[in-house]
Order: structure tokens, then C-alpha cells, then sequence
């Protein structure tokens, strides 16, 4: 124990120094520093702009959509880059996994298109079809189907 | 991947045995295809259901018409997977469970507004996790399998997004089933760590020649393994998602939750014991015993005053699950047999019993017709639809003439055999404290109230493929209870490898 003591009390000098000095300089700029109150002024903001509104920003749902589509596709393509180190060992078999793999993304894809998923201008301006399937029907608003008895 | 293409591919052999998975995996991207065409439910069902029967034609030729054509069994298709006659049982159980659940789907979904046709596309991905986890003889095919099963049902659970308890259910579940996933991932660290595999094999065959701190290196990961399955298969005190989660899902999915998921992870959970030799563990199958005994007491205890239904399956099939792990502890050929025919006789008679659920309830009725008061009198207006859920009650009772009581005799004989005798009373007294409540729900049943009418509701027969399933399904709950050699024949084929 004394040598543990003995190696680390530098270190630990180190540490209550530091702490010392950030306590002395908040101290004595609290001690000696001078008060202002405001309207704003207990507001946190940025360069000296009171910011106008509030942050409560509601930001369209489509944007979870689009990063969403970008992160699924962009993982599958990753897988892509492991059949390319490895093209020449994998050969025709590996050519046709591949090639059953970008199949079923694109059908995925085609999916998506379909559904609407990539149209990213709100509904009423694109004047989507009725015809065309959607990716998201809310059911409240949606026509009542013949009830079951 | 490299081992795949060492060789050059797979043999004809491999492929025809991966035929069911194949078929399956074809199916999902086909109903994507036929959704992204036209949303209409009836064909996006017919599709899905179509394809099932696809994947299934091969397995039942192989169990059923022997003669004609025999799948070339057992097959290691690359290290992950192992198909053999185990894995082939279980992947017709499964499958004939999706089916099952894809008819109440189409009889549920037809009252509901929003988009239908996903349900099924969820439901095959999750099957499809169902049949690689059962075939899966290494960690790599099990997690693989295991997150495929179990992704899609947080979709399908949450799937009512406009109710609350559905959407609170897919959310709860989605938490549980990661945390659990986390955990198995990190036991299986823990034991590759030691071992230098992954292969269930070669775990069991190093098994007994490691000692000191690796071994109980070894049996920590097993056990954090033990937990993520105990998870996902409800056991005490892993069971606290249970309730809400099959309460607040809708009625078909809750069916499906109830049995394919936990058929497919039970049934691993005894390969890995038996091609791992856990048995050689004896903490773990002191910590497997002291599960047992937990799961037949809260599941039966906390069932006792229940007034859901949903709720009540519940808890039962918490109860359920502790006595096949009675089972599993028992060890040895018998064992193996007697989760197989336990795990048939709980399938079908679970399934029954969700299926009638199912068919009283619709979507935007509020809430699924899960009151037992909703139930009070019913067999005054849906005597078939009762008769149906008497059945199945008593098979949960395990009475004897239904399936239940096969499948509860012979997870005694095989406990027997063993000299189980504390798991053994904690069975039978979990049955008898059991026998209260299902018989309590099924005089509610018959109550006749003054102000309940004498009639026959007209059962829709729009819901006719779910209602003619259901009754398949009682009648199957029969013969197994009355005849069930044929039955005990095909388990008793389907040993492991």
C-alpha cells in the first residue's frame, strides 16, 4: 500500500490541482463577476440572437422513410462488396447467388416504388392514383368494408 | 462463405432436402411481388397459403406417403444446417401451424380497414426463421434463424397500429426479444471463446474433456443462452412480457406466437442439449430443473383469477412450457419422443383454442373478444364454436380422450423413468391447481343468463376456411387423444440425427 502511495502522488496532486483551479476560477468569477436579469436573458441562445418560435420543429415523417430506404439499401450493397474480394475464388456459383440476391432487393425495391414509399413530395401534390396500392392506409380514415355479421 | 463453393455447390440431394426452405423463401418474394401489383387480401392470402402448401408437399410425402417418395435423409447442407428427420418434424409442424394462423389471419383481417395483405408476407418471414432455427446445427444458423423468427413478429404483434395494447404489445415484445437476443449473442461468445466453435458438434464432442475456469466459462454462456431462450419461450421468471404481449397482439398472431415460435425454439433447445451434451453440465440442468419448477408455478398460480382469456392461454402455456422442460430434463431417446408428441398435442389444442378466440373477435371491435364474460352463455349462441373451445380446454386440462392428457402422460413416464420425483409432483400438483381454471372458464361457457337468448348465431362461413380449420383441429385433438399410434409412430421416425 505505502508503495502504491509512494508511485501514484503525483498523479494524484495532479488531480486536485486541476480540480482546484476550476473551482477557483468558477468561484471567483461568481464571488467577483456582476449580475445581469432579463427577459431573455436566462434563455439559452446562440450568438447573441434571441431565437424567434420554438424548436418544436415537426419535420415530415417522409424523412424517416427516405433514411430508412438509404440504410436498407445501402447494407445490402456492403454485402456486394464481399462477393467482389471474392470473385474469382466464389466463380459461377457465387455469380448466381449474387445474382438471386440483387433479385430479390430489386423486387423490394419495386415494392417500395409501387407503394408509394418513394414518392417524397406530400400526397396532395403528387395526386397519387386511387388504383395503386399505398404503403401506409390509415384505417380510421379509410372506407368501411361490408360489415361481417 | 467459402465452404460453399470449395466444393462446387450443393448436391442434388442437398437441394431437394432445402426444398421447403426454398419454396418458402420463393413464396415470400412472390407475395411481395403480387402486393407491389395489386393490394387485394383474397389473393395475397391464396398466394401465401398456396405457397405454405408448397413447402409442406415434400415433407408430407416423406412422413405420410413413405412408399412413394422419401426426402434423402439426413442431409448437412453446408455446417449450418443439419436437415434429419428431427428437423423435417418440426418443419412440418411449423408449417402446418403458419397455415393455420394464415386462415385465422384471413378470417381477422377481413374486418379490418388498414393495409391486410402485410400480415402475411410478416407471417412468412417469421416461419421461414422457424424452419432454419429447428434445422440449425451451429450458433451462427440458430441467431440467424432465431432473428428472422422473431423481427417480423414485433410487425406482426403491433400490427392493429391504431390500438394501443397492440401497439404497446409489438412494442414490448420488440424490447424483451432484443435484450434476450443479447444475451444468447453474448453466451455465445463466451462459449466460442473457450471452444474455437460454433458447431454444436464439435461443442459436444469437446465438452467433456475441458475443465477448470473454461468450463465455467462454458456453463456461464450457457446459461445467458439458457436466459435468451427462456425469454423467448416465457419460462419463470423470464414470463413478464408474456400476458401483455399475447393480450395486446391480435388474436391470430397471439395463436402464432403461442405455438410456432416456441415449438421452433424448444425444439432447438433439446437438439442443442442433446448434440452439445449440456447434459454433462449438472448446473445447468439444476438451473433448467429450478425453471421447470417455477414456470408450472407461476404459470398455473398467476391463471388462477384471471378474468382474460388471452390472458389466461397465457399464463397456461407458461405452465405448459415448464412441464415439457420436465421432459427435456429427463434426457435420453424417451425424452426426445415425449417433447414431440407433448409439443404436437400443445400445438394443435393451442391453436383450437386461439382459433375460436380469433373467430368471436375482429379488428375495431375495441378490443378482441377476450372477457370471459364475453364468453358467458355462449354455447347459447355459437354451440359449435363452443364445443369447439370445451375441447380444447379440456385438452389443456389434459383430461383423458383429448390430446392433452397423451402428451401430459408421457412427459410423466418419461420424468418416471428418470426418478424425477420432485419435478414430477410439481407436475402433477401445476395439473391439478390447472383443472380449476380451465374448468372455471368452461362453466362460464354454459351459464345460461336469463336475458341470452336461445339461438344459433349464423356462423359466417366468409370466416369458412378459419371456422373449417378450427374444427379440423378439434377433431385432430380427438384422435390424438383416442388413437394416437399413428401419430406416436411418426414422432417416434423423426428422432435426431
Amino acid at each position: 500500500m505505502p508503495s502504491l502511495i509512494a508511485q501514484n502522488w503525483a498523479f494524484g496532486i495532479y488531480v486536485a490541482a486541476t480540480l482546484a483551479i476550476v473551482f477557483l476560477m468558477l468561484g471567483l468569477s461568481y464571488v467577483l463577476g456582476g449580475r445581469a436579469r432579463g427577459r431573455a436573458k436566462n434563455d439559452p441562445f446562440e450568438s447573441g440572437v434571441v431565437s424567434p418560435g420554438s424548436g418544436h420543429l415537426r419535420i415530415s415523417a417522409k424523412f424517416y422513410l427516405v433514411a430508412m430506404f438509404f440504410v436498407i439499401f445501402d447494407l445490402e450493397a456492403v454485402f456486394l462488396y464481399a462477393w467482389a474480394v471474392s470473385i474469382r475464388q466464389t466463380g459461377w456459383v457465387g455469380f448466381m447467388e449474387v445474382l438471386v440476391f440483387v433479385a430479390v432487393l430489386l423486387i423490394g425495391l419495386v415494392y417500395i416504388w409501387r407503394l408509394g414509399g418513394l414518392d417524397w413530395a406530400p400526397l396532395s401534390r403528387t395526386q397519387r392514383s386511387r388504383s395503386l396500392p399505398t404503403l401506409y392506409r390509415d384505417p380510421a380514415s379509410a372506407p368501411q368494408p361490408k360489415p361481417q355479421a | 462463405m467459402s465452404f460453399l463453393y470449395v466444393h462446387g455447390g450443393l448436391t442434388p440431394a442437398q437441394w431437394i432436402t432445402l426444398l421447403p426452405i426454398l419454396i418458402l423463401s420463393a413464396t415470400i418474394v412472390f407475395v411481395t411481388g403480387a402486393i407491389a401489383i395489386k393490394r387485394h387480401h383474397w389473393w395475397n392470402a391464396t398466394i401465401s397459403v398456396a405457397g405454405l402448401n408448397l413447402a409442406l408437399l415434400p415433407l408430407f410425402v416423406h412422413f405420410w406417403l413413405p412408399q412413394l417418395w422419401t426426402l434423402p435423409l439426413p442431409q448437412t447442407v453446408t455446417p449450418l444446417l443439419g436437415i434429419d428427420g428431427y428437423a423435417c418434424f418440426y418443419m412440418a409442424m411449423i408449417l402446418v401451424t403458419a397455415l393455420a394462423t394464415a386462415t385465422l389471419s384471413h378470417a381477422y383481417m377481413e374486418g379490418y380497414n388498414g393495409n391486410r395483405e402485410e400480415v402475411y408476407l410478416l407471417l412468412l418471414l417469421s416461419t421461414l426463421g422457424g424452419l432454419v432455427v429447428v434445422c440449425s446445427r451451429h450458433f451462427a444458423s440458430f441467431f440467424i434463424g432465431l432473428e428472422l423468427l422473431s423481427v417480423p413478429l414485433y410487425g406482426m404483434a403491433g400490427y392493429l397500429v391504431k390500438e394501443r395494447r397492440s401497439l404497446e404489445a409489438g412494442t414490448k415484445y420488440l424490447v424483451l426479444s432484443a435484450v434476450a437476443s443479447a444475451f444468447i449473442l453474448f453466451g455465445m461468445a463466451l462459449i466460442y471463446s473457450q471452444m474455437g466453435t460454433l458447431a454444436f458438434a464439435e461443442i459436444g464432442a469437446h465438452i467433456g474433456v475441458i475443465g477448470g475456469s473454461e468450463r465455467s466459462v462454458i456453463v456461464l454462456g450457457s446459461a445467458m443462452i439458457l436466459v435468451g431462450i427462456g425469454f423467448k419461450l416465457s419460462l419463470s421468471p423470464f414470463h413478464l412480457w408474456t400476458p401483455d404481449v399475447y393480450e395486446g397482439a391480435p388474436a391470430p398472431v397471439t395463436s402464432y406466437l403461442a405455438t410456432a415460435s416456441k415449438t421452433a425454439v424448444f425444439a432447438l433447445l433439446v437438439r442443442y442439449f442433446v448434440e452439445a451434451r449440456a447434459y454433462q453440465m449438472p448446473s445447468l440442468v439444476n438451473v433448467l430443473s429450478a425453471l421447470a419448477i417455477l414456470s408450472i408455478i407461476f404459470g398455473n398460480v398467476l391463471a388462477l383469477r384471471q378474468d382474460n382469456l388471452k390472458r389466461l392461454l397465457a399464463y397456461s402455456s407458461i405452465a405448459h412450457f415448464g412441464y415439457l422442460l420436465v421432459a427435456v430434463i429427463a434426457s435420453g431417446p424417451l425424452a426426445v419422443e415425449a417433447v414431440g408428441v407433448y409439443l404436437l398435442t400443445y400445438v394443435v389444442t393451442t391453436l383450437a383454442a386461439f382459433g375460436v378466440v380469433t373467430l368471436m373477435s375482429s379488428p375495431y371491435n375495441d378490443h378482441d373478444a377476450e372477457d370471459i364474460f364475453d364468453y358467458r352463455g355462449l354455447f347459447w349462441r355459437r354451440p359449435y364454436l363452443t364445443a369447439i373451445l370445451t375441447v380444447a380446454l379440456l385438452s389443456l386440462a389434459g383430461v383423458p380422450l383429448t390430446a392433452g392428457f397423451i402428451g401430459k402422460f408421457y412427459v410423466i413416464t418419461a420424468g418416471a423413468d428418470k426418478h424425477l420425483w420432485l419435478l414430477l409432483a410439481a407436475v402433477v400438483l401445476g395439473s391439478a391447481v390447472g383443472l380449476f381454471y380451465y374448468l372455471r372458464t368452461m362453466i362460464q361457457l354454459y351459464l345460461r343468463q336469463r336475458w341470452v337468448q336461445k339461438y344459433s348465431a349464423p356462423l359466417n362461413w366468409a370466416q369458412g376456411t378459419g371456422g373449417a380449420m378450427v374444427v379440423l383441429l378439434m377433431l385432430a385433438m380427438l384422435l390424438l387423444g383416442i388413437f394416437p399410434t399413428p401419430f406416436i409412430a411418426l414422432v417416434q421416425a423423426a428422432g435426431l440425427l
